[in-house]
């Protein structure tokens, strides 16, 4: 290429001009690689070097026409090299022009002596949240879909949300139409937040703040509000929960009432978890989730962040064994503060089919059986064992609480042991057990990596759902760190915490997997950095980084949103037809339905293309 | 039993009065949308309604009158309310 004309294109340009003419990512990269360096360059060829996976590189490629300013000395002769090449222009004053025209037509504008300096328009800019590029509803920094959640209510149930932050207004008026505080007892309309009586309940985790801006933030206070949610004119409707399943099933019923009353279609964010329950969708907290979906009316989960986490013990007993069958899972207690005292504390729950005759029990650091229903009191612990029948399922449940003193030979040589009852016992022979809370502590033998997805995560109507990644870097608020990379990630690859599937009867979940690692989002003024450390927040706004299945179920919500604005009467069953049809499979997620990444990635654009069943 | 080990235990069912903690419970019943009667019934256990969803029943109840709610025949099951995580 001729350096002189060469220098008359912006850097950004330039990288699409050797495109053109030699359709190689290798000397592409070469190219890339002869920048100056990053910071001496535009924000937006910085994000571009940084960023360029192979997997950019060929969308870059596949870009056919490209938008670019141009200085001139003649709008007129360089009107008729543009016509020349195929391209429009506007004219933008008399010596500046627009022109969109086919890349490999860059270098014939360059050579055109009325023309001074060709630059990428803002539009070429890489401006818009990776997730968005990754899942197809931003594609050369445009929407691909029309949809914008309008007519289309969300529900956030979560820590709250800063209802002063730009991205939840329009036109200087808020776009939540209600938002009930459970722990205070306060409700507050659209006009009382508007009058700052909202400011009383504020999001001093910062949770929800950042999940709502990813279904429906509007992307205000980031420059070209790149950081846009995925339905940004959808409006909300967000409660500040109690965390409780009581309180949770009654805020599903009164978002769901709510969006009846406005007569709108809505889809509602559960961005949180626990694991008690038979992990089948069985319990009551569960199931008030599958009574309230219907037409119109969805409820997306998260899947859970438990992937590495020794919190599952399970196995299949084989049947028809000459002995009786046994097997042992270890587990240790952690010490925590528990009413004020320093005590090791463990509450677990063996589950077991109804058709097995097995016995569960405990067996103490120093080598003491219990067997259910029992409940014994030593001078340094106390121990409960109990045997149910869950009223659904049927199933067989033991709940196990152990409460000792926080002395080393007390806290770890703890064991579950199963065992036949009679011969023949075995019948289906599946055994999980959950430890409640991971704080509690963890298996140390029997783990098993199956069956990690979270109530409510389980229940049959939820879509469920697994993040991946698609962020490592972002400019920060931290002194220490003003440029956070995480370069150990793979993009595009599964987070690696995200709860792998399926549930214990079966279900294929989660569903669908969505950016959740890391998602920049709206940023709570009220949570501290305590809860919100300054690395993770973006430098110069109101936005910081987050990663959990927390944030991609939000993603998810928000295309939900776009679906129902199209169609206001999908109810779970086929939103989830329509995800399973358009997911995205490639080389990270492998074939699906599989445990990590349920049916693969979620594709916005193909899922506002799938026709009714 | 040590006394720490003690006071924990004894002070898990009870609120800082000393009175039985209320428990927040969903509650299945064994009929559909509760009638009056059995919204009565429900109340004289002990149980303060907060809300109906078909036949679940969500509200609060002292710690100690747990077992007599599931004992009741109009009761089909009891789960009590659980604390959630974030997932993030």
């Amino acid at each position: 290429m001729n350096d002189k004309i060469s220098s008359k294109i912006d850097p950004l340009l330039l990288l699409g001009v050797e495109r053109a003419d030699k359709e190689d990512i290798k000397s592409l990269r070469a190219v890339k690689d002869k920048l100056p360096s990053v910071k001496s360059l535009h924000p937006g060829i910085q994000s571009l070097q940084r960023n360029m996976s192979e997997t950019n590189l060929k969308r870059f490629l596949r870009t056919d026409k490209v938008s670019v300013m141009v200085a001139t000395t003649d709008n007129k002769s360089v009107a008729k090299v543009v016509a020349d090449n195929k391209g429009t222009y506007n004219e933008l004053t008399s010596n500046k022009m627009l022109i969109r025209i086919p890349r490999a037509a860059l270098m014939n504008l360059a050579q055109c002596a009325e023309i001074s300096y060709v630059e990428a328009s803002t539009r070429l800019e890489l401006h818009c949240d990776a997730a968005h590029r990754s899942t197809g509803l931003i594609v050369n920094n445009q929407r691909t879909v029309p949809q914008t959640g309008k007519g289309v209510l969300v529900g956030i149930i979560d820590s709250g949300i800063d209802t002063n932050h730009e991205a939840f207004k329009k036109d200087g008026k808020t776009r939540i139409v209600e938002y009930w505080d459970q722990i205070r007892n306060r409700r507050y309309k659209s006009d009382q937040i508007d009058q700052g009586k909202a400011t009383e309940s504020p999001d001093t985790v910062g949770h929800g703040t950042h999940v709502a801006g990813i279904a429906a933030g509007n992307g205000s206070g980031s420059e070209g509000n790149i950081y846009q949610g995925v339905a940004p004119e959808a409006d909300l409707a967000v409660v500040k929960t109690t965390m409780e399943t009581g309180d949770i099933a009654k805020a599903i019923k009164d978002i769901f009432k709510l969006a009846d009353k406005r007569k709108q279609p809505c889809v509602i964010n559960l961005s949180l978890g626990g694991h008690f329950g038979g992990h089948d969708g069985t319990t009551i907290a569960e199931r008030a989730i599958d009574q309230l979906s219907g037409p119109g009316k969805l409820v997306v989960v998260s899947a859970g962040n438990e992937n590495q986490k020794p919190i599952h013990a399970g196995t299949i007993l084989p049947k028809e064994q000459p002995e009786p069958v046994r097997w042992v899972a270890d587990f240790e207690l952690r010490p925590g503060k528990y009413d004020g005292q320093v005590l090791g504390y463990m509450a677990l729950q063996v589950w077991y089919h109804h058709e097995d005759d097995l016995t569960v029990q405990l067996r103490s650091p120093n080598g003491e059986l219990f067997t259910a229903p029992m409940g014994i009191e030593k001078d340094q612990y106390h121990v409960s064992v109990k045997h149910e029948k869950a009223h659904y399922s049927n199933d067989n449940v033991v709940t196990i609480q152990v409460i000792t003193l926080p002395l080393p030979q007390l806290l770890s040589g703890w064991s579950l042991i199963v065992t036949e009852s009679t011969p023949g016992g075995v019948r289906v022979g599946s055994v999980h057990a959950w430890i409640l809370s991971r704080s509690f502590g963890r298996f140390t033998g029997g783990n098993s990596t199956s069956c990690l997805v979270g109530m409510p995560g389980t229940a049959y109507s939820a879509i469920t759902v697994a993040s991946y990644a698609t962020r490592k870097e972002w400019d920060s608020q931290s002194l220490t760190d003003l440029h956070m990379n995480l370069e150990a990630m793979n993009l595009e690859d599964i987070s690696y915490f995200s709860s792998e599937g399926p549930t214990r009867d079966g279900q294929n979940k989660p569903e669908i997997a969505a950016p959740g690692q890391y998602l920049i989002s709206t940023l709570s003024s009220a949570a501290p950095p305590m809860e919100l450390p300054m690395e993770y927040r973006v430098k110069d706004i109101n936005y910081v980084a987050l990663q959990g299945t927390s944030m991609a179920a939000p993603y998810v919500t928000g295309a939900l949103a776009l679906l129902l604005e199209k169609d206001g009467t999908i109810d779970w069953s086929e939103a989830k037809r329509r995800l399973i049809k358009s997911a995205r499979l490639d080389t990270h997620s492998g074939p699906c339905w599989n445990p990590r990444w349920g049916y693969g990635k979620i594709d916005v654009e193909k899922l506002l293309t799938i026709e009714p069943t | 039993m040590t006394n720490s080990l003690k006071k924990f235990l004894e002070s898990r069912d009870k609120d800082k009065d000393g009175r039985p903690k209320k428990l927040k419970v969903l509650v299945t019943l064994k009929v559909s949308h509760p009638d009056k009667k059995s919204l009565k019934r429900l109340k004289e256990i002990g149980l303060s309604v907060e809300d109906i969803i078909d036949h679940i029943v969500i509200g609060s109840i002292a710690a100690d009158k747990e077992e007599a709610l599931k004992a009741d025949p109009l009761v089909s099951e009891v789960e009590r309310s659980q604390k959630l995580d974030f997932t993030s």
